[in-house]
């Protein structure tokens, strides 16, 4: 269908604070939810109205975020399509909470956690059933990375000692991150744990080094390979699905949410520093005339290329708070998440005959 | 006062605003002194509360810029100053420019930009009225030994108001005032030679970026300046570096990268230098029209003693020597549309060197999708290259080069990830082999008859060409092989074009089997069936595809008739 292309946006509103702060009733929120995919917020002088594919309240579970947001994108990774969860939001708005669940357990069976623990489980379920229906006909291999991307260098989590990896290119394999660690997994435990560990050495690495995790992207990708033998012809599909977690959206310099600001020339810096970016925004409006433009995308959309208006299913889910307070991030969050929709994904099945193996 | 510079170097982490708070209350104190002391009205001391309020007004700004907050104003007191212009105007300026940022901060860009103007008038007025290095602000609170030599100075003046200029460049580019913010950009890149206040690297590489902007207002004059200087100034790097630079550049380890991407921006020089002439030469079918050639050439005759008062007008980059180097580099390539196939081909040659250039360091493994888009601009070259030759057998030659570097690399390219690359290499290559069976055609038109060797190859140009229409047709296909009932915006044209031109190729097969001749009929006529059907359903797509919307109308009319006497014909022959 048209519409399974597009990206899917998911807002998910969090519960104020774990103190009861609702004495000051409705007065100390900024937003409304209004039904399940639309929103109100309470801006001045109008309040606004944002649709979206689905709006989580306050009370909505863990389980119900991830078969309304993930379930599906899970499948279709098992069907040949690469699929690309994102939590976008400020810090402090529940993206970690959403995607991992409570902080201090290592324990994946623990009721509240998150999209990724429960996209594992699931999609190790479906791998178990699809072979159990197959027989030794079909054969799965699931491989994963897990990599931080940091002030635009690229780490990997699952080798703490390793700095400054590479994004390059292959002509059959797409983008990759020269280096990175790739591990082998075999169930939904193991792939857990590998997720833990790497998140430990995130967290390590920030205090050790001086990098904040809020200013960080991580991308928790994992590999679905499966082999189907068929009368002599093999048919080989993979499939890719990248969980985000994205750095805090209060700091992203690189979105282009700034509106009008000028950017200042440092004091001691010549360079003056966005002299080049004021230049590529002149050949930006070039009239179709043949161009190029010195100025590479920031490694994350590099990296992600496929799954922003590219070959792959992707959702986002836009973390608001609801406290008045954060009303200027949330409306520029939800703004984010309204702008999101209109990009288009075009889904391919990925699918390669290497004929005739005799 | 210095303190507050110091100060913020020391900032313990967890307190990162500590020591602007206590920056503040010493020139609060120190203003006050002032104050008391300023009773006599001398003018000096005004000056020197003013430069006090704008340490106040940067210190608030810090603030608020860390803690979101818009409490504070930056005072625009010595603005007022403004009679006294020798003795504030190296406050007024840094002044402008801190009101400039933070009305944008509060998106008022107009009043931003009513400030930062302000101080271009001020800095103009200096400079025609007084003009000697001024004080800067921060002597007025040294010691006589200290202070600064008039070098020094007028060093800290000019960049003060490079500072102004690049602002004002960011100003218009967000008042979409494009060509006004590309005459600043290039200014503050002029300025930044002059003063030594540049990286090379990333000097070379803006300079090579503005020229894209000249490219797409075909001011190729204009462009190879930017280029050359681009190409000069990064030969620089990492070379001795001017003295007074401590600082390293920040991205020495990715030299070649710079350099093949100023290579790619020369590429593209080339290629729209000479898709630009052929745009100017060309008549209503494509071709190279003679009568508009000797025009043009009669015309730069003309035009060639008045080119040298044109080239003064533009803003030149650097002093005697780079000039010198600059000219040099861009003597090696015209900037004059190219009107014969002599002219488009020394063009042609530069671009290609580029090519080779670029492609040392974009290798395919590593660099899929820039080694790819080189090729594609290499492939494009030999496009224009091609409409510029005369004789139909070297011109076919051109595009079997095209094909011969396209192909193998479409034939690797995984679509699972680079799919919207493929559908340009299948476009391209249909293309390709559609000109090229048209030029067949067209020699073999000239025959007495047609050879058999002729026809076989016009018949596998044709058939390429449908292959290659037809994968880009499948590409469109959702994941259970089914043609979408309505196109994308973006793909309509191309695919709607393809369908066209697989029609008109199953019109041109030849063959001496009516049977077969009739059966390619019925497929050329479904393809146009398409779309007309498609453009009935769906009247937007109208406008994209006129003339070939009315071609197919043509068609459905016609090749029914035509079949039905090939339908006779056969049967009278059974």
């Amino acid at each position: 269908s048209v519409e399974g292309d597009a990206i899917k946006v998911f807002v998910r509103v969090r519960p104020p604070s774990d103190r009861p702060a609702l004495t000051e009733g409705d007065q100390g929120l900024c937003l409304s939810v209004l039904s399940s995919n639309t929103i109100r917020l309470h801006s001045k002088p109008e309040p606004k109205i944002f649709t979206f594919d689905y709006v989580a309240n306050m009370e909505t579970t863990q389980e119900s975020v991830f078969s309304s947001v993930a379930k599906n994108i899970v499948e279709s990774c098992m069907n040949g399509y690469n699929g690309t969860i994102f939590a976008y939001g400020q810090t402090g708005s529940g993206k970690t909470f959403t995607m991992m669940g409570p902080s201090d357990s290592d324990n994946f069976t623990h009721s509240l956690r998150g999209v990724i623990p429960r996209s594992f489980e699931y999609l190790f379920f479906l791998i178990e059933r699809e072979k159990e229906k197959a027989g030794s006909g079909k054969s799965f291999l699931c491989k994963c990375s897990f990599i931080e991307i940091y002030n635009e260098q690229i780490f990997d989590l699952l080798d703490s000692a390793s700095a400054g990896l590479f994004l390059r290119e292959h002509i059959k394999k797409g983008v990759f991150v020269d280096g990175a660690v790739e591990q082998v997994l075999s169930s939904a435990a193991e792939a857990y744990q590998v997720l833990t560990t790497g998140w430990r050495n995130r967290r390590v690495a920030s205090t050790s080094m001086n990098r904040e995790s809020s200013r960080s992207h991580a991308v928790f990708t994992i590999t679905v390979e499966s082999m189907e033998k068929n009368n002599e012809v093999v048919n080989i599909r993979s499939s890719l699905l990248n969980l985000v977690d994205l750095a805090g959206s209060e700091r992203q310099k690189d979105t282009h949410t700034e509106g009008l600001r000028l950017k200042e020339a440092g004091n001691i810096n010549r360079s003056l520093s966005c002299l080049g970016q004021v230049i590529t925004a002149l050949v930006d409006v070039g009239n179709g005339k043949q161009r190029h433009i010195c100025y590479r995308d920031s490694k994350l959309t590099f990296l992600l290329r496929d799954s922003l208006g590219g070959n792959a299913k992707t959702c986002i889910i836009a973390n608001v708070h609801p406290g008045s307070k954060c009303f200027g991030e949330t409306l520029s969050t939800l703004n984010f998440a309204q702008r999101a929709k209109l990009i288009k994904n075009k889904a391919v099945v990925n699918e390669d005959t290497q004929g005739n193996v005799s | 006062r210095t303190l507050s510079a110091v100060e913020s170097l020391k900032d313990p982490e967890t307190e990162p605003y500590r020591s602007k708070y206590s920056a503040r209350a010493l020139l609060q104190e120190v203003k006050q002194l002032l104050s008391a002391a300023e009773e006599g009205g001398e003018a000096v001391l005004a000056v020197r509360r003013a430069v006090l309020e704008h340490e106040l007004g940067c210190v608030a700004t810090a603030l608020t810029a860390i803690l979101k907050e818009e409490a504070f104003l930056f005072p625009a007191g010595p603005l007022s100053l403004a009679p006294l212009l020798s003795l504030c105007i190296r406050l007024c300026i840094p002044v402008s420019n801190n009101l400039g940022i933070l009305w944008s901060q509060r998106d008022e860009i107009e009043t931003a930009q009513t400030y930062l103007e302000s101080a271009e008038a001020l800095y103009n007025q200096y400079m025609k009225e007084d003009g000697n290095p001024p004080l800067d602000p921060s002597e007025h609170f040294m010691a006589e030994e200290e202070k600064f030599t008039d070098q020094e100075r007028s060093k800290r003046f000019e960049k003060a108001y490079t500072h102004t200029l690049y602002y004002l460049a960011q100003v218009y580019q967000h008042l979409d005032m494009i060509e006004k913010a590309a005459q600043y950009c290039h200014t503050t890149l002029k300025r930044q030679l002059e003063y030594c206040g540049y990286y090379p690297v990333e000097w070379a590489r803006n300079a090579a970026t503005l020229s894209q902007y000249y490219l797409s207002k075909e001011c190729f004059m204009e462009a190879r300046h930017c280029l050359a200087a681009a190409s000069v100034i990064f030969s620089q790097a990492g070379q001795v570096p001017s003295a007074e630079d401590d600082e390293a550049e920040p991205d020495q380890q990715d030299l070649p990268e710079r350099k093949a991407e100023i290579a790619r921006c020369w590429i593209k020089y080339c290629l729209n230098l000479l898709q630009s002439a052929r745009k100017l030469l060309e008549d209503n079918i494509g071709e190279l029209d003679p009568d508009r050639q000797l025009e043009l050439k009669a015309q730069r005759k003309k035009e060639e003693d008045e080119k040298e008062k044109g080239r003064k007008k533009a803003v030149l980059f650097g002093t005697s020597d780079i000039c010198d180097s600059v000219l040099a580099m861009e003597e090696k390539v015209s900037s004059v549309y190219p009107l014969d196939f002599q002219e488009a081909r020394e063009i042609f040659l530069v671009g290609q060197n580029y090519v080779q250039e670029a492609k040392e360091f974009f290798q395919v493994d590593g660099y899929v999708t820039d080694h790819i888009e080189i090729v594609q601009d290499h492939s494009a070259l030999f496009k224009v290259l091609a409409f510029f030759e005369e004789d139909y057998e070297r011109r076919c030659k051109m595009h079997k080069r095209r094909i011969d570097m396209l192909e193998p690399i479409y034939a690797d390219l995984n679509p699972q990830y680079y799919l919207l690359i493929c559908r340009q290499l299948q476009c391209e290559l249909a293309d390709t082999y559609y000109e090229m069976m048209d030029l067949k055609v067209a020699i073999g038109n000239r025959l007495e008859k047609l050879d058999s060797h002729t026809v076989k190859k016009i018949n596998s140009l044709a058939q390429f060409a449908i292959k290659y229409y037809e994968l880009f047709l499948d590409s469109l296909r959702n994941p259970d092989k089914v043609f979408p009932e309505k196109l994308e915006e973006d793909v309509l044209r191309p695919a709607m074009v393809a369908k066209f031109h697989i029609a008109r190729l199953y019109g041109k097969l030849i063959t001496s089997d009516s049977k077969k001749q009739l059966e390619n009929m019925q497929t050329s006529l479904e393809y146009y069936t398409f779309l007309v059907d498609y453009c009935e359903k769906y009247p937007d797509a109208v406008s994209a595809i006129e003339t070939e919307l009315e071609l197919s109308k043509e068609m459905v009319n016609l090749l029914p008739a035509s079949m039905e006497r090939l339908r006779a014909k056969l049967s009278s022959f059974v």
